[in-house]
């Protein structure tokens, strides 16, 4: 799936990841960061590569995601690739001083488990595995109980397809002796 | 007596596995809510992600017309009388999720689903805990 022009590679067919659903388009990796944009146009996702914080590979049932951890902005998970597409992208990356950390996600199926903030992102974790996670920036309102913590995400921006569920409301149990949840 | 907390009788809740790894989950064609009949699971979108939650980890689900869409809102146990939660008091536990679908049909329908696998599978259990003392 990448082709080599010149010092970007590209890879066609990713989703990327949002609140109502997913939409294609083609990635493009430089030495100066990664840029997904949609097919058609529309949207252009630009990370530059100073605002990477980590990059994780994970294996789902909608194919190989990569997530791309930033320091500032978004975190940006991009769906679809096949498992080969592994060692292009690894050579890719190279040149931007990063590697891509492999990591199972957790599908146990159950709703107990570990919340951290990391960068600007959300990790729900069960076991030591992560099961989602849920870009910060995202979120529009935060409200916070006794033991309860609820994200509410904005209808606005939501480019939900007709056959797609987007997500509108997130809570959490937070007990007094659980840890980590600064939010 | 009759089941309680735990002991001998059947399979804990904290014990659920839903799935063994990623592969095992079906792969979805929509990025919707929906029901996996056979792991027993519900599975949730989560930025592009289907996140399974097992049916036993939910408390109930149920559906809202809201003009044009509807509204699908998924409540998961919690808290420390639940066994999980007595188990790992300092566990945060997913509490409820709502997503707005701009099919109506298929958010009534799963929703129905839903509470149809939680009653069986519930009841399953039931009974085999009481086979079990």
């Amino acid at each position: 799936m990448a082709a080599d022009g010149g010092a970007a590679v590209q890879f066609g067919n990713v989703l990327l990841g949002q609140r109502g659903g997913t939409s294609q388009g083609r990635l493009k990796i430089t030495p100066s960061g990664l840029t997904w944009r949609r097919d058609g146009g529309g949207k252009t996702v630009e990370v530059p590569q100073s605002d990477i914080q980590g990059l994780y590979w994970s294996k789902t049932a909608q194919g190989c995601q990569l997530s791309v951890q930033r320091n500032q902005e978004r975190l940006v998970q991009l769906t679809g690739f096949r498992e080969k597409d592994l060692a292009s992208l690894r050579e890719a990356i190279a040149p931007l001083g990063h590697s891509i950390e492999e990591q199972e996600l957790a599908v146990s199926g159950r709703n107990w488990g570990a919340a951290a903030v990391q960068g600007s992102t959300l990790v729900f974790s069960v076991g030591s595995k992560p099961a989602f996670c849920v870009p910060l920036k995202d979120v529009g309102g935060v409200q916070q109980a006794a033991q309860e913590v609820m994200l509410e995400f904005p209808m606005d921006d939501a480019a939900t397809g007709e056959r797609e569920d987007a997500l509108v409301e997130m809570s959490f149990y937070v007990p007094k002796e659980a840890e980590g949840f600064a939010g | 007596g009759g089941g309680g907390d735990g002991g001998r009788s059947g399979r804990r809740i904290s014990d659920l596995c839903a799935y063994k790894a990623p592969a095992d989950v079906p792969h979805a064609r929509d990025l919707a809510v929906q029901v996996d009949q056979r792991s027993e699971a519900v599975l949730a979108p989560i930025y592009g992600v289907m996140v399974p939650f097992h049916v036993l980890t939910v408390k109930g689900a149920t559906y809202s017309a809201d003009g044009d869409h509807a509204i699908i809102r998924l409540k998961f146990n919690f808290g420390p009388s639940w066994e999980p939660g007595a188990r790992h008091p300092a566990a945060i536990m997913l509490k409820e999720l709502s997503y707005r679908s701009s099919d109506t049909r298929h958010a009534a329908k799963v929703v129905q689903e839903i509470k149809v696998l939680r009653s069986s599978v519930s009841q399953r259990e039931k009974e085999k805990a009481e086979r079990a003392t």
